[in-house]
């Protein structure tokens, strides 16, 4: 307790009063740092420049105008300080995405640097990035700047079509394994699903002779998951693209595909994807079933009605 | 040695374990005095932990000499406290290792130096070993109360990272969230449909929404949900966490109990307080301190003196004959009740100390089993390692207890083996710590007198709603006109410091005082 005065504890008017009072002075000074860069922007070198837009972009990292001061400036340095201080960028826009890790700028940022490097390409480098990216996707799985970046450093990261074919081979199975796991721990994250299409695409691609094991595999991975959850439609979605896009018509077979689903509208009748895709399926393979039409049905009449006309175009 | 203490409070508390601990603090956080005492020369009673060295003294030291004193006058009559560590019985600590290596007689021609005693004695300080070990459900019971009165600020947790449960002669995890389901590999796609959905429902239902299903035993309803007995037994053994005899109404509550705190925290339900459960206790009376609270360790009680006239409690006394008056109420362990050693219910106990998990991981975790089975109580392993906090690099500590004792510790522990396989043998069982602890929460001694308040000691449950409860009861019971239980301490920011009469000002003045202050 102080000698001069009391110790008083502020109510919720007081409180709400502090922050806007807090808020207000915030917003002052960004408008007065904002307006000097920009009034000096022709006067100070560029080094000033950095200085004074890293003070304010690092409350403020969505500001578009200063990071392409900063651009700017970082140009018009000689060759070796433009090394230096592209690299002190990936520091700088580490510290901005602690305010938002989805500023379209600060991701946008990062891969202009990298672009620039490009020639002076560093292995660790990219290997940091990816550190960076597996810790932000920890933080939240779904940050789709994130996955985006993610995905141009594994271009960059991607060995050569020259190289050997089992290092192409075990690169795209690092990252389906990556997926995987990611999936495991969420399977409702339709940016994992997303990608693993996409990866399993170039596996496919690139050794055509696993075809029938890999599909298989990624098959009894997709009914594992809508069993545990039938109502996730990022699994039914991969689901479809697997069935209609990868494995094609006349691959699918009754035992393997459709009966498993069939036992799932058995325990879980009502379900709008698993009757969707059974009635695709039921049609595919000309297996005539008189379901099928009542399932479409009653997805456009009653389950499902806001999509009415795309079931009954089925029919 | 009571220079400057003061003789009267409005409150005084006898015991340092959770309830009071409890009630100390949340007697204090109304304004109320408090004088805070303990027998003992540590914190917790029955809920402490220990060192290593602090447990070999604890189990020496089960003496507390008793005095008696007389009467000062004839208004008032002396009520004697028994010796509270009489709740601890049949203590037996057993090394199956040598005390130091000069006494061994084999000459080890390979270098890998053998484990003695003396090297786990030098790193004494490490060792954190709960007397009363316990866990914390993530959503309601103590954790809620850490929250809501900011005595979390005090204490830090780890997840317990990992739960597993008798499956098939081994320990498998538990699989309680969607991403435990959809990983595992043992358990079919139907099976796996029906799990959810079974786990979805307890979730998501109303307890009156079951109807007659009530009150039939909760075996009967999973099974008419069509679920095996595998998974029968998994539910609940493992996530309601009941016996086979527990009514669906009992096990749909204590699952949505599990199945809530999955999530918050983490993907366990339970947490873990890092240095052991005796932290809890001191985090509560540091709260007290706060609020002006004062302690006094090794206080030599000597009994509870009795106003003869109105039959009430009106303080107590110290061997010294020095007395302290209490205004509203003396609140005290039942454990310094005389009358408590012919308590017959226990608690059997036992640490072992092992220098390797029952299931191996590449990383440090904290493991909880529940064993039980049709016409068995349950059966608690706790399993720490050195990220807890609670035992040197290397080793781990094996809490073993049982809700209600049935069976006795040598065939629980075999049980434990034949789960375990070879990682995990009779071998790596270096020593093993054996005790009974009267239970004091069901066997109801009724207070003699007026105003003097008991609390009791942990029961063989694996959480601490008990303890919560009976303090909240027991807080109501001495303050009934509403006031509030441990309410929230204010944050620091919205404290502020405005000098005296200049209430007009006061914006302007609390601005600059924190502006000067930052």
């Amino acid at each position: 307790m102080s000698v001069h005065g009391q110790v008083k504890i502020r109510t919720s008017a007081e409180q709400k009063a502090a922050r806007e009072r807090e808020r207000a002075e915030k917003l002052q000074l960004y408008l007065t740092q904002y307006q000097s860069i920009l009034n000096n922007r022709y006067l100070l070198d560029s080094f000033q420049l950095l200085k004074q837009t890293e003070n304010v972009l690092i409350d403020h990292p969505d500001c578009f105008t200063l990071w392409n001061i900063r651009r700017e400036s970082i140009l018009k340095l000689n060759d070796d300080q433009q090394k230096e201080y592209l690299e002190k960028e990936l520091q700088t826009t580490q510290i901005c995405l602690k305010s938002n890790a989805k500023s379209y700028s600060c991701w946008y940022q990062r891969q202009w640097v990298l672009k620039l490097l490009k020639d002076k390409f560093n292995l660790n480098l990219y290997q940091n990035e990816l550190q960076l990216c597996k810790k932000y996707l920890e933080y939240d799985e779904r940050n789709f700047h994130c996955w985006a970046y993610r995905y141009y450093l594994l271009e960059r990261l991607c060995p050569s079509s020259s190289s050997s074919s089992s290092d192409l081979e075990s690169f795209y199975e690092n990252e389906l394994s990556f997926l995987r796991s990611t999936i495991g721990v969420n399977l409702s994250n339709y940016s994992a699903w997303h990608y693993r299409s996409k990866y399993l695409d170039k596996l496919l691609d690139h050794n055509p002779s696993r075809r029938s094991s890999l599909l298989s595999n990624e098959w009894q991975l997709v009914l594992n998951a809508f069993y545990t959850d039938c109502s996730d439609q990022a699994a039914w979605f991969y689901a479809r693209w697997l069935l209609f896009k990868q494995i094609g018509i006349e691959f699918i077979n009754e035992d393997e595909h459709i009966k498993p689903l069939e036992e799932l509208d058995n325990i879980e009748p009502g379900n709008k994807w698993c009757m969707l895709a059974l009635s695709q399926l039921w049609k595919g393979k000309n297996i005539k079933n008189d379901k099928r039409i009542i399932y479409l049905e009653q997805l456009a009449n009653q389950i499902d009605s806001d999509r009415a006309q795309f079931y009954r175009d089925q029919i | 040695m009571f220079e400057g203490l003061p003789n009267e409070y409005d409150i005084i508390v006898v015991g340092t374990g959770i309830v009071e601990s409890i009630l100390a603090a949340a007697c204090a956080r109304i304004g109320k005095t408090v004088l805070h005492i303990d027998t003992n020369e540590y914190y917790g009673s029955e809920w402490s932990s220990f060192t290593l060295n602090g447990l070999t003294e604890w189990i020496q030291t089960q003496e507390n000499p008793v005095t008696n004193i007389n009467p000062q006058d004839d208004n008032e009559r002396i009520m004697p406290i028994g010796n509270p560590l009489n709740v601890f019985r049949n203590i037996q600590l057993k090394w199956n290792i040598e005390k130091t290596n000069e006494q061994s007689s084999t000459t080890t021609e390979n270098d890998t130096p053998k484990i003695t005693l003396d090297v786990l004695e030098k790193q004494s300080r490490k060792f954190n070993i709960d007397l009363t070990p316990k866990l914390y459900y993530a959503t309601g019971g103590l954790i809620d109360l850490l929250i809501q009165s900011n005595v979390g600020k005090y204490c830090e947790f780890k997840l317990v990272s990992r739960l597993l449960f008798e499956n098939n002669g081994q320990l498998d995890n538990v699989p309680s969230s969607r991403a435990d389901i959809f990983n595992s590999n043992n358990i079919s796609l139907i099976d796996k449909r029906l799990l959810m959905k079974v786990i979805m429902n307890c979730s998501s239902m109303a307890i009156e929404d079951l109807n007659e299903d009530e009150n039939i035993p909760f075996i009967e309803y999973l099974k008419k949900q069509k679920l095996n007995d595998t998974l029968c037994h998994l539910i609940i053994n493992s996530i309601s966490m009941v016996d086979y005899n527990a009514t669906t109404k009992e096990g749909i509550i204590k699952a949505k109990r599990y199945l809530d705190s999955i999530g918050r925290y983490g993907n366990s339900p339970f947490l873990y307080p890092l240095y052991g459960n005796g932290e809890m206790s001191q985090c509560f009376c540091r709260l007290c301190a706060v609020f002006g609270g004062t302690y006094f360790l090794r206080f030599p009680l000597a009994g509870f003196t009795i106003d003869s006239l109105t039959n009430q409690c009106s303080g107590i006394v110290a061997t010294t004959g020095e007395r302290f008056r209490a205004k509203d109420a003396v609140i005290c362990n039942n454990s310094f009740m005389e009358s408590i050693s012919s308590n017959k219910n226990v608690i059997h106990r036992t640490v072992l100390f092992t220098n390797q998990s029952i299931k191996s991981s590449e990383k440090d975790e904290i493991t909880y089993v529940r064993l039980s089975s049709p016409n068995e109580f349950g059966i608690h392993i706790i399993e720490v390692g050195s990220g807890s906090g609670c035992i040197p690099d290397g080793f781990f500590l094996l809490y073993i207890f049982q809700e209600k004792p049935q069976e006795n510790i040598n065939q629980i522990v075999e049980r434990l083996l034949n789960l375990t396989g070879d990682n995990f043998t009779r071998a790596n069982i270096l020593g093993q710590l054996t005790f009974d602890q009267v239970e004091t929460l069901s066997t109801s001694i009724s207070s003699p007198v007026l105003k003097l308040l008991l609390t009791h000691g942990p029961d063989g449950s694996i959480d601490h709603d008990g303890a919560v409860n009976t303090a909240r009861n027991i807080f109501h019971q001495i303050y009934s006109n509403g006031e509030e239980f441990l309410a929230r301490a204010p944050d620091p920011e919205d404290i502020v410091i405005e000098d005296d009469g200049n209430t007009n000002d006061t914006s302007t003045t609390n601005t600059n005082t924190e502006n000067e202050n930052l």
